[in-house]
C-alpha cells in the first residue's frame, strides 16, 4: 500500500435504488475487481469499507488511494461513471475505547 | 416492444470470407462449452471477421438473437455498459447502476453478445463481463481482443495467421490454392484485376508474397490490391527487401505485429503524396464518415476540396478505406490502419490542426439545432451516424487547452440528442467535465449548468438536478444571461413539484414564462407552458392542464415547433381521458402517435401507446388493451423510466379491467403478442392500421414516410437533389438524408432503383406534396421504428 505521506481517504456515495440483494453483492464484487485491476496496472488503491443504508438505498464506499483519479478510475471500471469522489478525513473519538 | 430475435448490428461484409475452416470449427466447438470465448491476436490477424462469421452462423441457436457491440469508437471505460445496451436497442434512462439494468434485461434471454475490439477497454470489459455472466445464465459472450481479458472461466483462442506454402519447390497452382493465404490473395487479386488467377507462371511469386507477410490476412489483402499496377513478382521483389531488413532484429515485439507494420509502411510508401496525406488526415475520424466531412476536414494545404473525392476513391481502391452504407456512402478505417495513419500524422505535427477542423465540422452539424421542426428525425439520425465523431470532438475539447468554450458550445447543442437517444450518462459526464474547465463567471457556465441539471432530472438524480439548476439560475443572473435563467427556471418547475414545493414551482413557472416572453423565445414559452401543463396533469388536475397545453399547442403551431406540439397533443389526449371524455381522447392520442413515429421519439411512442391502451380498456376492447399495455410495458422497460404515480394508476386500472374481461389463456396470448411487437408493429396495431400497411417481419415490403414518398417520386422523375429541394422547399442536405433513408429502407444502391420502385407502385398512390413544401400530418405509413424486430 501507499506510504503514509501519500495515503488519502476518499468517500464515494452510490445510489443503489431498485437493486436486489444479489445485485448489491454484484456491485461490491465489481468494485473489488476494479480495485484489483487498478492495482495490477500500477495504481495504489484499497477498498477500505462500505456502509449501506437500506432505507435510503445508498452506499458509502471508502477508498484509500494516492489520488482521487485512481478512485474515479475504479468507479469507471465498475460502471459508476457519475460517482462523486470526496476527499475525507477519518478520526476516532478520543473516548472511543471507553 | 422488445428487441426480439435478431442478428443485431452485424455488418454485411463487403468482401468474401476466405478459408479458416479449422479456426471456425474450433471456435464453434469452444463456444458450445464456454460462457466467454475470447479471440486474441494482433491487429490485422482476422479476429473480427472470424467472430462475425461465427456469430452470423449462430443466430439460429440463440432464441433472443446475436448482438454485436463494436468498441473501437468508445474511449471512455465508464460508458461501456451504456454502449452495450445501446447495441441491444436499449436506452436506459433510469439512472440505476447500468449493469443491473442490463442484467435484468438479459437474465431470462438466450443471447450471444459479441464484443469487438476490447483491448483498450480490457479491464472495464472484464469487470462488466464477469457481472453479466454471473447474472444471466442464458448469455454467452464472444470477445475479440489483442490480449486476454482475464475473467474466471474465460476460454481463449489465439487466432493464427493463415496457412502459407513452405519455401522451396515449385508447387502446382492447385496445390498452392489449398493454402488459405494464397486463396485470399487470389480472391482479392481477381477483384482488382479481373481475370487474375494463380497459375504456373506466377504461383511461386504469389506463394512468396504470402510467406513474406506471414499469412497475416490484412497484409495479404494490402499486397493483393497492388496487382492493379504490379505483377506478383514485382510485389515480391519490393516486399522482399523490406522484410529482410525487418527480420534482422529490433524490438522484441510480436513478430506478426512487426510484419503487419512493415506491410502498412510498404503500402503507405507506394501511395502518391496526396494519397498519403489523405490517409493521415482521415485517421482523425472515429467510426465512419461521409464525403462532405472528408472535404471539410481534410482539404487543407496542397489538397484541395475538389481532390478529396478522387483521393478517397483511391484509398478505397487500395483497401485503406472501407466503403459502407447503401445510401450516401460512408467510409471507415480498420483500427490498425487508423492507428498507423495517426502515428504518421503525429510525426508531422499536424494532428492538432486536423482535430480542430474535425471539431469545427461536427460543431456545425450539432449547431443546426433541428430538434423542434420537421427536420428533427433526419437531424437526430445524422448525429447518430456520427456519434463516434461527436465523442471524438468532445474528447479533443476536454484534452486540449483552450478548447473548453468550444466544447461547452458543442455539448449544449447536443443535449437534445443525448436526451432523445438516452445517452444521459454520457451527456452528464461530459457536461460535468466541462464545468470543471470553465472558470466561475465564464459566460457559458449557466447554459452548461442548466443542461446538466435537466439531464440529471431525467436520470432521477433529483438532488443533483436541483443543485445544478439553482446554480444555473444564480450564475445566469450574475453574468446577465437571462435566457439561461429562464431555462434553469423552466426545468426546475417539475423538480419543485416532485419535491412537494408547488408554490415555489408555480413561482418558477411564472418567472420562466415572463423571461421567455420578454426574450421572444417561442421554444422557451412552449417548454414552460408544457412543463406547467404536465405538472397539473401528473397532479391529477386535468382542467388546468388542458388550459396550459392548449396554449402550448397554439404557440407551437405559430412557431413551427412540431416536437413540442406533439407532446402537447398527447397531454391533451390524456387530460381528456382524465376528464372522462373517452371518445374525445382517442383522436389526439392517435395524431400524437403518428407524429411521434415520424419524429423517432421512443418515449413519446410509449406514452401514446399506453394512453391508447387505457382508451381501449374503457371501450371494453380487452384484448386490444392487453396487447397495447404489454407493448407499452416492454417499451418502458427498454427506456428504463416509469410513469408518474397518477398516470400509473390509469395503466394499472386498464390492466385490471381488461384482464377481468378475458380468460387466462386469452390474457396470456395478448400479453405475449404485445411484448413481442417491434416498436413499428406496436404503433401500427395501436393505430388500427391494416396488416398490409403495418411494418411486418423481415422481408416485408418497407414503408416510406409521406415526405420520403414525395422525394422518391421526384427522384423517379430524374430530378437532382437541388431540384427536389427547390420543389419541396427544404434544404438539399435534407433531401440527401431522405434519399439515404429511402435507399436504406428499400435496399437500393442507386437512384435508378428508387425510380424503378416508384414506377412499380400501384396507381393512385399518394402524389407528391410539392405545393407548399410544408410537412403535413404524417400519414399512417410512417417510418419504420428503430427498434429491431
Amino acid at each position: 500500500m501507499a506510504d503514509d505521506t501519500d495515503r488519502h481517504l476518499f468517500l464515494v456515495e452510490h445510489d443503489l435504488r431498485g437493486l436486489s440483494p444479489w445485485q448489491l453483492d454484484a456491485v461490491h464484487r465489481a468494485l473489488g475487481e476494479a480495485v484489483r485491476r487498478e492495482n495490477r496496472r500500477g495504481g495504489r488503491i484499497r477498498y477500505v469499507q462500505r456502509i449501506y443504508a437500506p432505507d435510503e438505498q445508498r452506499c458509502l464506499c471508502l477508498f484509500e488511494a494516492a489520488s482521487p483519479d485512481l478512485v474515479r478510475n475504479v468507479n469507471d471500471l465498475a460502471q459508476f461513471p457519475l460517482a462523486r469522489v470526496m476527499a475525507v478525513l477519518s478520526s476516532v473519538p478520543d473516548d472511543a475505547a471507553t | 416492444m422488445g428487441a426480439g430475435r435478431s442478428v443485431g448490428g452485424l455488418r454485411g461484409e463487403l468482401t468474401e470470407f476466405v478459408g479458416r475452416r479449422a479456426e471456425l470449427a474450433r471456435i464453434r466447438e469452444a463456444l458450445e462449452g464456454a460462457r466467454l470465448l475470447t479471440l486474441t491476436g494482433p491487429g490485422g490477424i482476422g479476429k473480427t471477421r472470424l467472430a462475425l462469421q461465427v456469430a452470423a452462423g449462430a443466430a439460429r441457436v440463440f432464441d433472443d438473437g446475436v448482438w454485436l457491440t463494436e468498441l473501437g469508437g468508445l474511449r471512455d471505460p465508464g460508458l461501456l455498459v451504456d454502449e452495450v445496451a445501446r447495441s441491444l436497442g436499449l436506452s436506459d434512462r433510469s439512472g440505476r447502476w447500468a449493469v443491473a439494468s442490463l442484467t435484468e434485461y438479459l437474465q431470462a434471454r438466450q443471447v450471444l453478445l459479441v464484443l469487438d475490439g476490447c483491448e483498450h477497454l480490457a479491464d472495464a470489459c472484464a469487470v462488466m463481463t464477469d457481472a453479466l455472466l454471473r447474472g444471466c445464465p442464458g448469455l454467452r459472450m464472444l470477445a475479440t481482443s489483442r490480449h486476454v481479458l482475464g475473467v474466471a472461466g474465460e476460454v481463449t483462442i489465439s487466432v493464427p495467421p493463415m496457412a502459407v506454402p513452405a519455401e522451396g519447390g515449385q508447387a502446382p497452382p492447385e496445390d498452392l490454392l489449398r493454402f488459405e493465404a494464397v486463396r485470399l490473395f487470389a480472391g482479392r487479386g481477381a477483384a482488382v484485376l479481373p481475370g487474375f488467377a494463380v497459375d504456373a507462371a506466377n504461383g511461386a511469386a504469389v506463394a512468396g508474397v504470402c510467406r513474406a507477410v506471414d499469412g497475416i490476412p490484412l497484409a495479404v489483402e494490402l499486397a493483393a490490391v497492388r496487382l492493379r499496377s504490379l505483377s506478383p513478382g514485382q510485389i515480391l521483389d519490393r516486399l522482399g527487401s523490406r522484410f529482410q531488413l525487418l527480420s534482422g532484429g529490433g524490438p522484441a515485439a510480436d513478430p506478426h505485429h512487426r510484419t503487419l507494420q512493415a506491410a502498412l509502411e510498404w503500402s503507405y510508401e507506394l501511395l502518391a503524396d496526396a494519397e498519403q496525406a489523405m490517409w493521415r488526415r482521415v485517421s482523425v475520424f472515429a467510426g465512419s464518415f461521409d464525403l462532405d466531412a472528408a472535404e471539410a476536414v481534410c482539404a487543407v494545404g496542397r489538397v484541395g476540396a475538389g481532390q478529396v473525392a478522387d483521393l478517397v476513391d483511391a484509398l478505397v481502391a487500395k483497401s485503406i478505406l472501407l466503403r459502407e452504407g447503401r445510401g450516401t456512402a460512408r467510409y471507415r478505417l480498420l483500427d490498425t490502419i487508423r492507428e498507423f495513419g495517426l502515428g504518421r500524422l503525429r510525426g508531422r505535427g499536424t494532428e492538432r490542426l486536423l482535430r480542430q477542423r474535425h471539431l469545427t465540422w461536427y460543431a456545425a452539424l450539432a449547431a443546426r439545432q433541428e430538434a423542434f421542426g420537421p427536420g428533427r428525425a433526419a437531424w437526430i439520425a445524422a448525429l447518430d451516424a456520427d456519434h463516434e465523431n461527436l465523442r471524438a470532438a468532445l474528447e479533443f475539447c476536454l484534452s486540449e487547452p483552450g478548447q473548453a468554450t468550444a466544447g461547452a458550445q458543442l455539448a449544449c447543442d447536443l443535449w437534445r440528442y443525448w436526451e432523445t437517444h438516452g445517452h444521459l450518462t454520457e451527456g452528464r459526464r461530459i457536461l460535468t467535465a466541462l464545468l470543471g474547465r470553465l472558470d466561475p463567471g465564464h459566460p457559458q457556465r449557466p447554459r452548461v449548468l442548466w443542461s446538466a441539471g435537466y439531464l440529471a432530472g431525467l436520470h432521477g438524480d433529483i438532488a443533483e438536478a436541483r443543485a445544478l439548476l439553482e446554480a444555473g439560475e444564480a450564475e445566469g443572473r450574475a453574468v446577465g444571461d437571462l435566457r439561461a435563467v429562464a431555462y434553469a427556471l423552466t426545468y426546475i418547475i417539475s423538480i419543485l413539484y416532485y419535491l412537494g414545493e408547488p408554490a415555489r414551482g408555480q413561482a418558477a413557472a411564472d418567472d420562466a414564462l415572463r423571461l421567455h416572453r420578454q426574450a421572444g423565445d417561442q421554444i422557451g414559452v412552449a417548454q414552460a407552458l408544457m412543463a406547467i401543463g404536465y405538472m397539473h396533469l401528473f397532479s391529477g388536475e386535468p382542467q388546468p392542464a388542458t388550459e396550459r397545453l392548449v396554449e402550448c399547442a397554439s404557440v407551437c403551431e405559430s412557431s413551427g415547433n412540431v416536437w413540442y406540439h406533439t407532446y402537447a397533443q398527447w397531454g391533451l389526449a390524456t387530460a381528456r381521458w382524465l376528464l372522462g371524455d373517452r371518445d374525445g381522447a382517442a383522436e389526439p392520442a392517435c395524431a400524437a402517435l403518428r407524429a411521434m413515429r415520424d419524429l423517432d421519439d421512443p418515449i413519446g411512442v410509449a406514452l401514446c401507446v399506453d394512453t391508447l391502451a387505457w382508451i381501449a380498456a374503457g371501450k371494453w376492447q380487452a384484448l386490444r388493451a392487453l396487447t397495447l399495455l404489454s407493448a407499452a410495458d416492454a417499451a418502458w422497460s427498454a427506456i428504463g423510466i416509469g410513469w408518474p404515480n397518477t398516470l400509473y394508476e390509469q395503466h394499472a386500472a386498464a390492466l385490471s379491467t381488461a384482464r377481468a374481461a378475458v380468460s387466462e389463456g386469452a390474457y396470456r396470448e395478448a400479453t405475449v403478442k404485445g411484448a413481442a411487437m417491434s416498436e413499428a408493429e406496436a404503433i401500427a396495431f395501436a393505430l388500427g392500421e391494416s396488416s398490409r400497411s403495418a411494418p411486418g417481419p423481415p422481408g416485408a415490403r418497407p414503408r416510406l414516410t409521406r415526405r420520403e414518398q414525395d422525394v422518391a417520386a421526384l427522384v423517379a422523375r430524374g430530378q437532382s437533389n437541388s431540384q427536389i429541394a427547390a420543389a419541396l422547399v427544404i434544404s438539399a442536405r435534407t433531401v440527401e438524408t431522405h434519399v439515404q433513408h429511402i435507399m436504406d429502407k428499400l435496399g437500393c444502391g442507386t437512384r435508378a432503383q428508387i425510380a424503378a420502385w416508384a414506377a412499380a407502385r400501384p396507381p393512385g398512390a399518394d402524389p407528391p406534396n410539392i405545393r407548399t413544401g410544408i410537412e403535413d400530418s404524417p400519414d399512417a405509413g410512417g417510418a419504420v421504428g428503430r427498434h429491431r424486430g
